[in-house]
């Protein structure tokens, strides 16, 4: 099947176009050209006889192959809505309003539902928040993971369980071939998120989305998963995009950063830099809540964590300016009124600020 | 540390703790929860042991925290110390008092000491209560009139950080943060003297967390309340408790203070939960840049 060529042949074209109109938002990398960009994304929730509800204003983020991307941003700021609408999963009430979401040189947003079946799966795989919610009850667990290649593949029932159990040996380094027989319910909670990353790399994608992957696991397990991402990003050489609240699961593992708050891209630029040298004020009071800065209780019985306080009449602003303009420490008069626009520091990082507009 | 030292060492802490023993508010021993099962085909029984031979105390104004992987019966441990599950054996004094052996309005009394907060916060509050209602309930079912029952709920949404304006919305128009607040101020209607915080601070967003925690810190200084924090967040106990017991496969396996836990844990299982900690922090614990 010419299937890679087409693409291979669209995606020329597409960067030819790209290079003529040079998106102005996301980061320009000359040399590499991405093979995900999203451009000035927008979602809302359409309600009946309601104005529309933005979940998702102006996202645009670029990844490029094989490079591991993380979303850091606390819950409802949307995190989740990007990472479904990449693949378009969303619920029925929500819409893509706005803005366009290039995959190898096809557009996802105007595809048809038999070339998305194609990408989910074979070009982008989601791992989901909740493992024993996402894994069927009554099957077994190879049986499910063989479904994935079956959906892909024209192979024999018995070539996609070979094959299922081979992914399995690669996220299990013992013991696959019980938990290839078992049921969900048998497994446990770590178990079952590294069934889904089996499932998620079966059909070797090029994009892997790990929403939440350590969420509901203990310490010790969430250590593990973190390092078998690791593992499988350096041996596959797939592009990882994960969505966490957790600033800590990030270094090591991911290059570059974006930092979301409410619906909104506020900060983008490499781990280190935006670790050690946070631009927006909400980046930088997150970096404050780091744990290496909590005393001790034995130390200091009525020591207190840093938070980020929360305004007396809630964080969900109605004004026209910047979302987070209600809890932060550095806002001046206009923040309330006018929405800054992004702003590029330099090649690799930008910020949404008034504090950085000159 | 040879041998010798090494059992000096343990008899050293085990006599520290034995000598702050005397007074505890809640004191469990040897307590075991044996579930037994049938198999609706099979004619004979299973029994799985969820955890034998806890030893706990909690002291007034100090904070117990419960540490240990899932499924090694820390959420069963704590619905047995409120008798939500009867345990099987072993003895459970509250204030001195026999809990085990109450029953009816004695052990409605007694149990007002003692409250359970769950970790998840939306399944339970009563969706169809308003915040108000929620916070008086424990009020009503004990007696109180109506209107002191509405007073009083407002003192206690305003004593946990929410506006006592909010007392009319609904338990879904609060964030999680929020809804885990309202729980706080429900389990202190009744002037409770132990608090129970089941993974109550889990699948809260950090900043949500560290609030929590100042808040908890406040109201235990203020009220003397003794709390049993179960967690897996190694940070937030580091943070909130005085001593730790780590629980693995129903036991305890090991019970110090927060500070021997964190520089010299003695179990296999605590070292690896220490080690996991810092191993997924060690990017993040850099100090800040200055910045400009």
């Amino acid at each position: 099947m010419s299937m890679a060529q087409i693409s291979e042949t669209s995606m020329v074209k597409s960067d030819a176009d790209q290079s003529a109109t040079r998106s102005a938002s996301s980061l320009e990398h000359p040399c590499i050209s991405p093979f995900l960009r999203v451009q000035g994304l927008d979602v809302e929730i359409v309600e009946k006889e309601a104005k529309p509800i933005r979940i998702l204003d102006g996202i645009s983020l670029d990844i490029q192959k094989g490079q591991a991307i993380g979303i850091l941003g606390e819950s409802g700021c949307g995190k989740t809505t990007l990472a479904r609408s990449l693949l378009r999963l969303l619920p029925s009430n929500f819409r893509i309003a706005r803005g366009s979401i290039d995959f190898r040189g096809a557009d996802i947003v105007q595809m048809g539902s038999k070339e998305l079946t194609q990408i989910r799966g074979t070009g982008i795989s989601l791992i989901h928040q909740e493992p024993a919610g996402a894994l069927h009850p009554t099957m077994r667990i190879g049986h499910q993971v063989a479904e994935v290649l079956k959906a892909h593949h024209r192979w024999s029932r018995k070539k996609c369980m070979e094959a299922g159990r081979a992914t399995l040996a690669e996220v299990f380094r013992e013991d696959s071939n019980r938990i290839f027989n078992s049921y969900p319910h048998e497994l446990s909670g770590g178990q079952r998120q590294r069934v889904l990353i089996a499932q998620a790399i079966s059909c070797r994608p090029s994009l892997i989305i790990a929403d939440e992957p350590t969420a509901s696991l203990d310490l010790t397990t969430q250590a593990e998963i973190i390092q078998l991402l690791k593992d499988l990003k350096q041996q596959l050489g797939m592009a990882l995009l994960l969505i966490t609240h957790n600033p800590a699961l990030l270094p090591d593992l991911v290059d570059r950063v974006l930092v979301m708050y409410g619906g909104q891209v506020v900060e983008e630029g490499p781990l280190g830099r935006v670790y050690a040298s946070p631009l927006h004020p909400y980046t930088q009071d997150l970096m404050r809540l780091r744990p290496s800065n909590a005393k001790p209780r034995s130390l200091s019985p009525r020591h207190r964590l840093s938070v980020i306080e929360d305004p007396p009449g809630g964080t969900s602003g109605t004004h026209p300016g910047c979302h987070y303009e209600v809890r932060c420490g550095q806002r001046v008069p206009k923040c309330s009124s006018v929405m800054p626009e992004e702003k590029h520091i330099d090649e690799s990082r930008r910020v949404r600020c008034f504090l950085y507009e000159h | 540390m040879s041998r010798g030292e090494c059992a000096a060492f343990f008899m050293n802490t085990n006599e520290t703790i034995q000598s702050t023993m005397s007074a505890g508010v809640l004191e469990a021993r040897g307590l075991l929860k044996v579930f037994t099962t049938q198999g609706p085909f099979s004619s004979g029984k299973a029994s799985l042991r969820a955890f034998q031979a806890v030893d706990l105390s909690l002291y007034s104004g100090r904070t117990l925290a419960l540490v240990g992987e899932s499924g090694s019966g820390k959420s069963t441990l704590a619905r047995c110390l409120v008798r939500l599950e009867e345990p099987t054996a072993g003895e459970l004094r509250i204030e001195g008092q026999d809990f085990l052996a109450l029953t009816g309005s004695d052990l409605r009394r007694a149990r007002k000491k003692v409250q359970l907060i769950f970790q998840e916060a939306m399944s339970a509050l009563n969706p169809g209560f308003s915040a108000a209602e929620i916070v008086a309930e424990p009020l009503i079912v004990n007696h109180f009139s109506r209107k002191d029952a509405r007073d009083r709920a407002a003192t206690l949404m305003e004593m946990v950080g929410l506006p006592g304006s909010w007392a009319g919305r609904g338990a879904h128009e609060f964030s999680g943060g929020q809804k885990q607040r309202l729980a706080l101020a429900r389990a202190l209607a009744l002037n409770p003297k132990i608090l129970i915080l089941d993974e109550a601070l889990s699948g809260l967003d950090l900043s949500v967390q560290a609030q929590m925690t100042n808040l908890l810190v406040d109201l235990q200084a203020e009220y003397n309340l003794a709390y049993l924090f179960i967690s897996h967040d190694l940070n937030l106990v580091r943070a909130l408790s005085d001593e730790v017991a780590v629980m693995k496969n129903g036991l305890i396996v090991e019970n110090a203070t927060t500070e021997m836990i964190f520089s010299r844990p003695q179990h296999l299982y605590t070292q690896s939960l220490v080690t996991a900690m810092h191993t997924l922090q060690e990017g993040w614990t850099q100090e800040l840049a200055v910045l400009p």
